[in-house]
């Protein structure tokens, strides 16, 4: 059944404009300050106040990962924490998820323009929400709780948290439903509603949002550790205003916005004008799918503005890896944060200023409601993001200075491996694995990117220990390493993702289930630039009544597919199965993409590839033309390299 | 006669402290002498001797035991001369030490570093892929054989290494705490191809869940071993031909001291050895004064270090990082939260002034060292503004250039901000302080304390122009600057001022509430362990005590904390005890209902600590009482702040002054190795040990607020 | 101006190859107009290539690779669906 525009849901989707500064809402009175004040703070208030409201989201941030009960969050990093002003504009987000930092903004305008009335906005309140038509998080697992702070009866500024939740209802554990067609078979979308009531957590609110939930203790806990850290937030930024001055505070906030767009704004003009364009393709939309789906972008770059069009990108699909124009946002801004902005602070309500966007609603990374979106964040989010590192980091490479911030694509995709069941104690338990976090990035202008180094919206990501993993599930690990050929090849390699290999232990159930969703199969996603190749395809095998238990008790530990014995499956992007206690999951997730012609790459460098276990003598040998003097690695032969690499040079340009 | 001797060694100087069992103290600072800071070790004993007035052999030999802050084991890895060690793990995970939980690209960095993505990297390998190799064995979360040990691989691996010139090898299996045969019969075929070789089992050296810090500590333990036995062998032989009948102790991290001959086996914690001794100097200090709850702060020409000290323990933390490499050993927690007075001041692209991160380092140092400096330092600022006297710096040792300060502030501050050279080092002072009570306030918040309930100590040689500023925005109750008889030395003071702490741990993860059985003879059998070791110091002790803890975390959540479990036989109320003393120390920490108490209770790791109280303990003189009121030695122009501008101030010199002495600011107290700052508002005395004690007038009328009305600019400038 | 590894703006606007000089697009508005152009199957991408695509989509998918004129040096690289042209551009004003 197509999806069928609902009547009625326009009134959730917006553009992504800031409100006009002059805009009433109800009653409320809003602080503002005139641009006298922002030009009168002094050089050292400036400074002072500015690295405390830095400080005010690091401690936002400590207190959600201290309180958050899911690995997700403490171990992942997958949450949020900003500051914005009394319009929504963001003054800081947190260096944690930098998706969920994008669109704090979109949810707070929404939230003034149609909250301020009924039920009010009051001194004490926090909404929730998790409809990423409205903004906030990128799918419904981020959750966000957004509190208004009032100082002296006006509403002051806002500051806002947002995290994955493991589990909101839906089809299938974890809300990812790898058949899903649309939103109504994912968890249906929250619009903001009182959660905290003039200080008091409301009862009926609560119950309402995690009686949804398969884990709804666990949720509980997250959602008090969002308010929490609104609450220390606010907290400190009362005492700073007691100190400063309202008038004072503001004037720095708005500061560090135009600051930081001045500041881009600036670098923008030392770059040439231009237009630079990319695609970023996704295989499978849902289980079954066997289409390719692709997003477009342009980006022009004029005087001291950037444009990103999309126009061209495809219709949104029946499926779950669609996202709105929150996500579309989220795979712009991690790339402006770290490419363009390393050195600028981190105040997107400014940087933003810098950028235009044209996006047509209805397709797959603006999709209209009722669109599914389960997967957003970590497919046409990420892949927008795949296609705007492209174009960003090619705007770069023109300039001597600016092009060291650029990398090849990083790691291409999440790959989801999510598992549930019965743990070794007899529990019930359902956890995403998050040993992708540990993706290649992308190669550099002047170096290799680093193995195994993370992904990029995520600047702090972590895996866990195998033994961690071992103790909490009911699973056993025949490896966890770094992959040979998984980083783009090129003159500078991308970084190398890994693989690991399991088997169910221990769990009285014997097996366990399985859901599986990650696309780049049929075509590399984390692409090369100035010649550089594609990081390796995306990459997971389920092996069904495998001998590996007869190996183990014999004394040996396998380490390659083919001893595992059984029959063995390539895994399609999307899958839900139950793995049994004969089976084995082996699951490869991506390098980052390489930069410049292979051929150009230093011989010692690709010998000494090969003697660590980056790359294969094979790909030595027919990508990079490096003929080794031993199987082994460590040594080129230089002679027979140079007629290797001439004989390649021509045959790959199809000249022989 | 029994002396007691602390020397502490870090990159600059040596620092002494000698004391006798009847208050007589002494103390000395001379050059470090790199490579050999063995020959800065002896070269301190004959200072101390001369400063004692007698033979340095007399001394040696009165002397009952050395205590050694040493930073060998920590060059070593910086430097990256270490053994050359082969690395032997389970089949399938010889990457986790290159995979580093992807955490090592980051870990250790600041937010600046981390935001620039494309310029973080992982550190180089801390063993070379050709000297790690897999062995088949497996063993599971219970402890159970999965796969056994392959004996002949095995001997082969280490065939290989030697072959390699392995020098020492290091073993780290999974699951190797919760059952160490394999990891055992590992180093009795290691020894049998290489009988003597230094072998190091994760086993023993880090016992706990977390392969991936747990091989990283016992590869650097391995690494750093062979190297500290070079060190400390000639050293000790040196020390007893010239007389030493006594015993040479050597400080690790966890601020307690273990025998020259026992620390090698235990090389990994002797990191931080330098650290600690600071912090320990606080932790007397604060008996001798009943403080209680410290925030020591030490900022020095290259550092800002903090630590704290919470119902008279320091406080301590079971990780720590390294070269972006974490290791898991308890150690004192100390912070590197800032540059100290080296800390860089600039204007950014976008016209802001800024305070750090980067350093202008011990070399070329600030501009007014004259040492080829060009960038304006929190020092160069703390210079203008008159604080720091040029003839008086590190007791006159080093002369500063006033002009070359000036010079770099006007021209890379001053000017691009439209502001005077007194307003810029102004601004750079104020920042530099609200930066450091930002830091240091997430320190203690991050601790689940109030830094209203502490007192903060101030030494280094910056700290005490600092700390004023800085602990009156945190709220502390009182400011205790250490400039008696400990001043130059003050951590050598807490080295001497040390015990022989041990610890002993091992992972038992299980869920709550576990066998009482099981976990007394876990800590029964820790405690055996560490009586052994302790027997093996060869000391004398007054007494010696055991302590136990746990750590413990709910199920579904990250944070484990550190829990006191009862000594002696554990009953299913003891248990039950521990876990609801876990609850009440999470809800201290983390805030009241943050824990996740649904999810159940896991114990992870068990720790005993064993103190043996040594038989010296140093007291300190007191100071001679002060008569009427004390009288400055001059005045000069000082700017301490910036609401009030440049003002003829008082100058002290600490020399002349005597118990209970008070002061009021705005004042300056010189003392031979550092300037104390009393901005305005705020009220020294001298107490009977001589330590300046600094409180404030009430809030409100503190500087920096009225700076920072956006309206006061142009009265600012009128005023300076 | 360099405008990556291995492209720079020649005399009179023309994009040049840093290698060996030669001309590779005739302004920086056509930057790669005299480039030689090829395709190929994947799988020539390298062992990296894991699967054939055909088990997952039946479109099409192939490797598209740029190079200079005279000294064919690799300029650009991109594995996509056969039936979709390039949209990886890029002009200079």
């Amino acid at each position: 059944m197509p999806v069928i525009p609902i009547a009625g849901s326009e009134r959730f989707g917006q553009s992504e404009a800031p409100l006009d500064p002059d805009e009433s809402f109800g009653d409320l009175a809003l602080h503002r300050v005139d641009a006298q004040a922002i030009a009168g703070v002094d050089a050292l208030t400036y400074e002072v106040i500015r690295h405390r409201l830095v400080a005010v989201t690091d401690d936002m941030g400590e207190a959600i990962k201290r309180m958050s009960g899911s690995v997700v969050v403490t171990d992942c990093n997958d949450f949020g924490a900003a500051i914005m002003d009394e319009l929504g504009e963001t003054v800081q987000v947190g260096l944690y998820n930098m998706q969920l930092g994008s669109s704090l903004d979109m949810a707070g305008r929404w939230t003034l323009r149609n909250r301020s009335v009924s039920p009010g906005i009051h001194p004490g309140d926090q909404f929730l929400l998790n409809d990423p038509w409205i903004g906030g998080g990128l799918h419904q697992n981020d959750v966000t709780v957004l509190a208004p702070l009032f100082y002296q009866g006006q509403l002051f500024c806002w500051t806002g948290a947002v995290a994955h939740q493991v589990d909101l209802g839906g089809v299938s554990p974890g809300s990812w439903s790898v058949d899903g067609r649309d939103v109504f078979w994912e968890s249906v979308p929250i619009p903001p509603v009182t959660i905290v009531e003039r200080g008091r957590l409301r009862a009926d609110t609560e119950d309402m949002y995690l009686r949804r939930s398969r884990v709804p203790k666990l949720v509980g806990l997250d959602l008090r550790a969002k308010i929490g850290a609104n609450n220390v937030a606010h907290e400190r930024l009362t005492t700073l205003i007691d100190k400063y001055g309202p008038d004072t505070v503001k004037a720095v906030m708005k500061r560090m916005m135009d600051d930081a767009e001045t500041r881009l704004r600036a670098k923008l003009r030392m770059l040439p004008e231009g237009e630079w364009s990319a695609v970023a393709h996704q295989d499978g939309g849902r289980a079954d799918d066997r289409q390719v789906h692709k997003i477009v972008v342009r980006m022009t770059k004029r005087s001291d503005r950037l444009h990103f069009d999309f126009t061209g990108t495809d219709p949104q699909v029946e499926g779950i890896i669609n996202c709105t124009l929150a996500g579309l946002r989220g795979g712009i801004l991690p790339i402006l944060l770290t490419m363009l902005c390393p050195d600028i602070p981190w105040a997107p309500g400014g940087i933003y200023r810098c950028v235009d966007i044209t996006s047509e609603p209805g397709t797959i990374n603006n999709c209209t409601f009722p669109a599914g979106i389960g997967k957003a964040s970590v497919n046409s989010a990420w892949a927008t993001q795949n296609a705007v590192s492209e174009t960003v980091a090619e705007m770069l490479a023109t300039h001597p200075e600016l092009s060291r911030s650029a990398t090849s694509v990083c790691s291409g995709t999440w790959d989801l491996t999510l598992l549930a069941g019965v743990d070794q104690r007899g529990g019930g338990f359902a956890t995403m694995l998050c040993d992708a976090m540990a993706g290649g990035l992308g190669a550099k202008v002047d170096g290799d990117g680093v193995d195994t180094g993370g992904v990029n919206c995520i600047p702090m990501g972590r895996t866990a220990d195998v033994e961690i993993n071992e103790f909490s599930f009911p699973m056993l690990y025949l490896w966890r390493r770094e992959e040979v050929d998984s980083g783009g090849p090129g003159r500078y390699r991308g970084g190398v993702g890994g693989s690991s290999c399991f088997i169910p232990y221990d769990s009285p159930a014997q097996g366990v289930h399985l859901v599986v969703s990650a696309n780049g199969k049929a075509l590399p996603q984390a692409s090369g630039l100035a010649g550089g190749y594609p990081a390796a395809t995306q990459w997971d095998v389920l092996i069904r009544d495998s001998s590996v238990r007869r190996r183990l008790a014999e004394g040996v530990i396998p380490s390659r597919i083919e001893d595992l014995g059984g029959h063995t499956d390539t895994v399609p992007p999307h899958l839900e199965t139950d793995l049994g206690a004969d089976d084995v999951y082996f699951t490869h997730w991506q390098g980052g993409g390489g930069l410049g012609d292979p051929l150009l790459r230093e011989p010692e460098a690709v010998a000494r590839d090969v003697a660590l276990g980056k790359v294969s003598p094979q790909a030595a040998e027919r990508v990079y033309g490096v003929r080794l003097a031993d199987q082994a690695g460590s040594d080129a032969d230089a002679e027979e390299t140079e007629r290797l690499r001439h004989h390649l040079r021509q045959e790959r340009a199809r000249l022989t | 006669m029994a002396y007691v001797i602390g020397i502490d060694i870090g990159g600059t100087f040596t620092d002494a402290f000698v004391a006798d069992q009847h208050g007589r103290l002494a103390a000395a600072k001379t050059p470090s002498t790199p490579p050999d800071f063995a020959d800065g070790f002896l070269n301190a004993i004959d200072e101390l001797a001369r400063e004692l007035d007698i033979p340095a052999g007399r001394l040696l030999g009165e002397t009952d035991y050395i205590v050694h802050g040493t930073t060998s084991t920590l060059n070593s890895l910086v430097t990256g001369d270490v053994a050359r060690v082969g690395f032997l793990t389970t089949r399938g995970h010889a990457d986790s030490i290159s995979i580093m939980n992807l955490e090592g690209r980051y870990a250790g960095l600041g937010s600046d570093a981390i935001q620039h993505m494309a310029r973080t990297a992982k550190p180089s390998a801390l063993v070379p892929r050709h000297l790690i190799k897999e062995i088949n064995e497996r063993i599971d979360y219970k402890g159970a054989v999965v796969v056994p040990l392959d004996e002949d691989g095995v001997r082969q691996a280490v065939r290989d290494l030697l072959a390699d010139g392995a020098e020492a090898i290091a073993v780290s299996l999974l699951w190797s705490f919760r059952n160490a045969a394999h990891e055992r019969r590992i180093r009795e075929l290691i020894h049998a191809e290489a009988p003597g070789l230094y072998v190091a089992l994760s086993s023993e050296v880090s016992p706990r869940i977390r392969e991936y810090s747990r091989s990283v500590t016992t590869i650097m333990n391995t690494q750093v071993g062979p190297r500290l036995d070079a060190y400390l062998r000639p050293l000790q032989a040196t020390l007893r031909e010239r007389g030493l009948t006594g015993s040479l102790l050597v400080m690790q991290g966890s601020g307690g001291c273990v025998s020259a001959d026992n620390a090698p086996a235990h090389a990994v914690t002797t990191i931080g050895s330098v650290l600690s001794g600071g912090v320990i100097g606080c932790t007397r200090m604060a008996e001798a004064l009943h403080s209680g709850n410290v925030i020591s702060t030490d900022m020095g020409g290259t550092t800002f270090l903090v630590g704290l000290v919470v119902d008279g323990a320091p406080a301590r933390t079971s990780n720590t990082v390294l070269n972006q490499y974490t290791i898991s050993t308890p150690m004192v927690d100390v912070h590197t939260i800032g540059a100290g007075g080296g800390a860089i001041a600039w204007v950014d692209p976008g016209g802001n002034l800024r305070v750090g991160p980067r350093s202008a380092g011990a070399r070329p140092g600030p501009a007014c060292y004259g040492e080829g400096g060009v960038e304006p330092t929190v020092t160069d600022a703390d210079l203008v503004l008159g604080i720091i006297n040029p003839d008086n710096f590190l007791g006159g040792r080093k002369k500063l250039d006033v002009t070359l300060a000036r010079k770099t502030i006007a021209e890379r501050l001053a000017k691009p901000l439209g502001l005077s050279v007194d307003e810029a080092a102004a601004a750079v002072y104020e920042i530099q302080n609200a930066q450091t009570a930002d830091l240091v306030r997430k320190v203690v918040v991050n601790s689940g304390q109030d830094p209203r309930d502490f007192s903060l100590y101030a030494f280094g040689g910056a700290g005490p122009m600092h700390c004023a500023s800085y602990a009156r925005d945190l709220g502390a109750r009182q400011v205790i600057v250490p400039i008696g008889a400990t001043a130059a030395v003050f951590s050598a003071y807490g080295l001497a001022t040390s015990d022989i702490v041990l610890t002993a741990e091992r992972s038992q993860p299980a869920e709550m509430p576990v066998d009482p059985a099981r976990l007394t003879e876990a800590f029964e059998s820790l405690e055996t362990e560490l009586a052994t070791r302790l027997a093996e110091q060869g000391l004398t002790f007054q007494t010696v005590h055991y302590e136990r803890e746990a750590d413990l975390r709910y199920t579904m959540q990250l944070a484990e904390v550190s829990t006191l479990v009862p000594n002696g036989s554990l009953d299913a109320a003891a248990v039950a005890g521990v876990g609801a003393e876990f609850q009440r120390r999470y809800d201290e920490l983390y805030g009241e209902g943050t824990g996740f108490p649904d999810a159940g209770l896991q114990l992870i790791t068990c720790r005993v600590r064993a103190t043996g109280t040594l038989a010296v303990r140093p007291e300190l003189p007191d100071h001679l009482p002060g008569d009427g009121t004390p009288i400055p030695s001059g005045t000069r122009n000082v700017l301490l702040d910036i609401t009030v501008g440049v003002q003829p101030t008082a100058i002290y010199d600490y020399q002349a002054l005597g118990a209970g002495h008070q002061i009021s600011g705005p004042a300056i107290v010189e003392a031979p190795t550092t300037t104390v700052a009393l901005p305005p508002g705020t009220h020294g005395v001298v107490d009977r040990l001589g330590n300046l004690v600094l409180t404030f007038a009430p809030a409100g009328s503190s500087g920096l607020a009225r700076a920072g009305s956006a309206t006061s600019g142009a009265s600012e400038k009128e005023s300076v | 101006m360099d405008l990556d590894l291995n492209l720079t703006v020649g005399p009179g606007g023309c994009v040049d190859c840093r290698h060996c000089g030669a001309q590779v697009g005739t302004s920086t508005a056509a930057p790669l107009d005299k480039a030689v152009r090829t395709q190929r199957p994947p799988s020539e991408a390298g062992p990296g290539m894991h699967a054939d695509p055909a088990r997952f989509t039946d479109r099409p998918i192939v490797l598209r690779q740029v190079f200079c004129p005279n000294c064919l040096v690799l300029l650009h690289t991109e594995i996509v669906p056969a039936d979709e042209p390039c949209y990886r551009q890029w002009s200079l004003r």
